[in-house]
């Protein structure tokens, strides 16, 4: 029985750990990484596996496999990929201590949450692991804590653990209820002193996501038995003690285009520091494998945006907030055909743009580079018509309002009837049948669009 | 050599450490400590002697031993002691881990910025020497680096030490290390609170001078305690935590919200201590000055206000009429207080008048009645941090005389130094020549006007040693 058994992590899809958001990367530096659609994934603490499962539903070609330490974890997940009926996709009940000889090897390796929570031996098993069974051109997706701005929440998580076991909160609701409470009473006390008001706001982030019903995360990520911070320097030498190497950030946002050069570790630590970075979502791969830096392959890629033109000459991405500028009219035109194209993506030869621009874009979250391609039908928007949310996000909008759309992003249904929608709608009913769950066919009509805009239609 | 002798660390007076000071917390506790007159001290890690050069000049009757591993240190302290003509202080290169027998028992031991810039073993060994050396009703100051609010100063450290690797010469190092945090500070690309985080580290960083950082924050040894370490510490080794050498530094804060102020209570509740390591946490406190005594002295929390009357007050008071009464605030600490009570005010404006003489508690109050008014007042003024409290008078001259006199360890200090030390010792620096050679000429043999025929300035004189007087230069 582990901690993880006493208290759920409740699992969820991470954009970022995606394989295609590794390839993309991968491929922008000069790898030519397995194609996602056939690849082999490896999720190491992949917790009930709802990392895996959208994952493994969209790629119905490639072998997943995930394991965890949390025995009931693993059999949830295993449940649901039953009920999904996802074949390609296979749960563990496995302590990575005792990883089988032979299984293998693996195009692409995830450990979210893992690095800075686990003992020592057990990091570098991971790294062990990488190295033995990460395929020649396969990427690994670690994250770990990163100093030095992590020590902020070190130093909120000593106080806690002081505190905890002064009161003798021994179970984890108590320590979890008792370490909220203490933190909303420092909170308020430095709000009252202008020398500790930076530090309530950053404690603020905090106690609205535990209150927003982050606490089971919070309990693991925070009060666990284990929190080690890494700078990314310190990071970058010990997989290279593994014949590993730290390739890139998986966020095109930090792709930074500075780090270059043979000391871009310590361009990227600068970064860092420069950033107040607390938290890293590193890439890795085999140190023989030749990187090309800055990343700039972005020929090699496709792009999708959820494009809303707010005015004239600004287009923002309804999901990444990221905005572009321009009133050159071939630039304005690439944007409007991203934004209608979306779902589904343009090739690098239709955008017409210079590849420092497409870098700019990429890096200000407006467009996301892509390796496979995006084929989603626009659904028939009658209300004789019976489309299909993706099986997935049904079962998810069953049990609460987040839901993974077909790209992996986790989507939230806020209102009630749209949670319906979305949980009723299965391919074989018409939309008929859903009219009076909204003011007018014409408000439900324009629900169904955003099923379609969100990815969550078949 | 060591980096001490390498880049020197400025060595300044510590007013909180001294003997009279430490004496009137231990008496507020119930303790009778050593008189502070004639005291046997260490300082340990004394730099080159800037904290018991003035403290063996006040007291002559004293003992005093200053012990450092750099000797580049210990020279400059041991010139400045022959020059000064000091016969009651010695300083010794020695290191703390041999401390040699026949130096004998202390009443107070200091260890001002020592136990956190310095290797496990000696720590534990400072430790040690407290248990074996001091005298039973002895008491021992340690400063040191406090956690939870140091972790934001191990960021930071963090950060200099990782972009000035390589660099050898240390002047360089400190400039490179401050610019990286000035860089960060104003780099823009994070939320505002971190950016405000950031700027705030900046201000303490950016003023230090480079020797205070290279033994400060770039030091090899940056170790931190939570107060409840500290405390375990001194336990391991047979002593006790005492209070704040600080007395206002350890109260807890003014403006405690409700529920900040019932879990202190609470805290409180299962102890001491425990409530002080909870004092940390609200005011995220990254440096504390500790008073430890040998743990069968018994201390008695409860009646600090009983021992006021055997001390003496200072502060350099301001008064404004306001409606409810007189506020008095200090100019030094810019902490204030209103009051209505005409006994108090009497007793403020005395002490208010006489800075920077120290009033003896007797002349504060006309009778007995007025005695028990005084004596809690005085305590929570005390902990306002309105006054200075001491256990020995300090006579400084009220008017100016036909030859006044700077006190002659600032006079000394004026021939190479910038930040001279008065006799209330909090240093003060003085950037104008005019004023230095003042300083320098004002010895007691000269009349004010042979120093105004000397200095050609007379009005300039007359000013800058009426403002000297009031910094408490002067010894007449």
């Amino acid at each position: 029985m582990t901690l993880y058994d006493e208290v759920e992590y409740p699992s969820r899809s991470f954009s970022q750990t995606h394989p295609e958001r590794a390839a993309a990367i991968g491929t922008l530096l000069g790898m030519s990484p397995p194609p996602p659609s056939t690849c082999r994934v490896l999720e190491v603490g992949c917790g009930s596996g709802w990392n895996l499962i959208p994952m493994a539903a969209a790629l119905p070609e490639a072998e997943i496999f995930g394991f965890d330490l949390a025995a009931s974890a693993i059999e949830a997940g295993q449940r649901d990929a039953e009920a999904l009926g996802l074949r390609n996709l296979k749960f563990e009940h496995l302590d990575l201590m005792e990883f089988p000889a032979g299984s293998g090897p693996f195009d692409y390796i995830i450990a979210h949450g893992f690095y800075s929570w686990v003992p020592a031996p057990v990091r570098l098993r991971l790294l062990e692991l990488c190295r033995e069974r990460l395929s020649p051109q396969g990427l690994a997706f670690i994250s770990f804590n990163a100093k030095p701005f992590a020590k902020l929440r070190l130093m909120w998580r000593e106080m806690m653990q002081y505190h905890c076991d002064l009161i003798g909160a021994a179970n984890p609701s108590e320590r979890l209820a008792e370490s909220a409470a203490l933190l909303k009473i420092l909170r308020d006390q430095w709000s009252r002193t202008r020398r500790l008001s930076a530090h309530a706001k950053l404690l603020d982030v905090q106690i609205e996501s535990i209150q927003s019903g982050g606490g089971n995360w919070f309990f693991h990520d925070d009060l666990g038995p284990f929190f080690e911070t890494f700078s990314i320097s310190e990071f970058s030498r010990e997989v290279g003690g593994y014949g590993l190497q730290f390739a890139a950030e998986a966020l095109f946002d930090n792709l930074n285009p500075e780090t270059t050069g043979a000391d871009w570790i310590a361009r990227e630590q600068t970064w860092d520091h420069l950033a107040f970075r607390g938290f890293h979502s590193a890439l890795v791969c085999h140190g023989s494998v030749e990187l090309q830096r800055p990343a700039a392959a972005f020929e090699r890629l496709r792009y999708a945006a959820p494009l809303t033109r707010v005015s004239e000459a600004i287009f923002r991405n309804d999901w990444t907030k990221g905005e572009a500028e321009s009133t050159d009219p071939p630039t304005v035109d690439v944007l409007q055909r991203l934004g209608s194209t979306w779902p589904g993506c343009l090739e690098f030869g239709e955008l017409g743009l210079e590849i420092d621009v497409v870098q700019q874009l990429s890096a200000a979250g407006v467009i996301e580079p892509c390796v496979s391609p995006r084929l989603i039908k626009r659904p028939s928007l009658s209300v004789t018509a019976a489309p299909k949310v993706w099986a997935p996000a049904r079962l998810q909008a069953r049990r609460g309002k987040v839901v993974t759309n077909r790209f992996h992003a986790a989507i939230q249904l806020e209102q009630e009837p749209l949670r319906k929608l979305a949980i009723g709608l299965d391919g074989t009913r018409a939309l008929l049948e859903f009219e009076h769950l909204f003011p007018s066919q014409r408000v439900m009509l324009e629900q169904v669009e955003w099923l379609h805009r969100a990815a969550l239609l078949d | 050599m060591n980096l001490y002798d390498v880049i020197e660390y400025p060595s300044y007076a510590i007013p909180q450490s001294y003997p009279d000071k430490l004496a009137v917390v231990g008496t507020m506790f119930g303790m009778s400590p050593p008189p502070p007159e004639r005291a046997r001290v260490l300082d340990v890690g004394c730099g080159s002697g800037g904290n018991l050069l003035p403290m063996a000049m006040l007291w002559p009757g004293g003992e005093y031993v200053g012990i450092d591993l750099a000797s580049t240190g210990i020279d400059n302290a041991r010139a400045k002691a022959l020059r000064l003509g000091l016969k009651n202080v010695r300083f010794e290169c020695a290191d703390l881990m041999e401390l040699p027998e026949d130096y004998g028992k202390f009443d107070y031991i200091l260890a001002h910025g020592f136990i956190s810039w310095v290797p496990a073993p000696v720590r534990e060994r400072l430790f040690d020497v407290c248990r074996d050396r001091l005298t039973p009703q002895g008491i021992a100051y340690i400063s040191y680096n406090a956690y939870p609010g140091c972790h934001v100063r191990d960021m930071f450290r963090e950060i200099m030490l990782e972009h000035t690797r390589g660099i050898d010469d240390p002047l360089k190092l400190a400039e490179e290390a401050r610019s990286i945090v000035e860089t960060i500070a104003e780099s823009g690309i994070s939320t505002d609170a971190l950016q405000e985080l950031a700027r705030a580290e900046r201000d303490v960083i950016c003023r230090k001078s480079p020797g205070s950082l290279m033994h400060d924050e770039l030091n090899e040894n940056f170790n931190s305690f939570y107060f409840h370490q500290f405390a375990a510490m001194a336990a391991r080794h047979g002593l006790q935590f005492l209070f704040e050498a600080v007395y206002d530094e350890g109260q807890p804060p003014a403006n405690l919200s409700e529920e900040a102020n019932a879990m202190l209570e609470r805290a409180r509740q299962r102890g001491f201590q425990i409530g002080e390591q909870y004092q940390d946490f609200l005011t995220l406190r990254r440096f504390r000055q500790s008073l430890v005594t040998h743990a069968g002295v018994a201390l008695d929390r409860e009646s600090l206000a009983s021992s006021m009357h055997k001390f003496h007050y200072a502060a350099p008071l301001q008064r404004t009429e306001v409606p409810k009464g007189i506020e008095f605030s200090n100019a030094r600490t810019k902490a204030g207080a209103v009051t209505p009570n005409p006994i108090t005010i009497a007793a403020l404006d005395r002490i208010g008048k006489a800075w920077p003489s120290t009033v003896a508690f007797a002349e504060l109050a006309e009778d007995d009645h007025g005695r028990r008014v005084l004596e809690p007042v005085l305590e929570r003024f005390f902990a306002a941090g309105l006054l200075d409290v001491h256990a020995t008078a300090r006579v400084c001259p009220q008017q100016l005389s036909d030859r006044p006199e700077v006190w002659s360890y600032a006079r000394l200090q004026a021939e190479t130094e910038r930040v001279l030390t008065p006799l209330t010792l909090t240093g003060v620096n003085v950037e104008d020549e005019h004023i230095r050679k003042l300083v320098l000429l004002t010895d007691g043999t000269r009349t004010i006007d042979e120093l105004a025929t000397l200095l050609g300035d007379r009005a300039g004189v007359e000013r800058g040693l009426i403002g000297a007087g009031k910094m408490g230069f002067l010894v007449r």
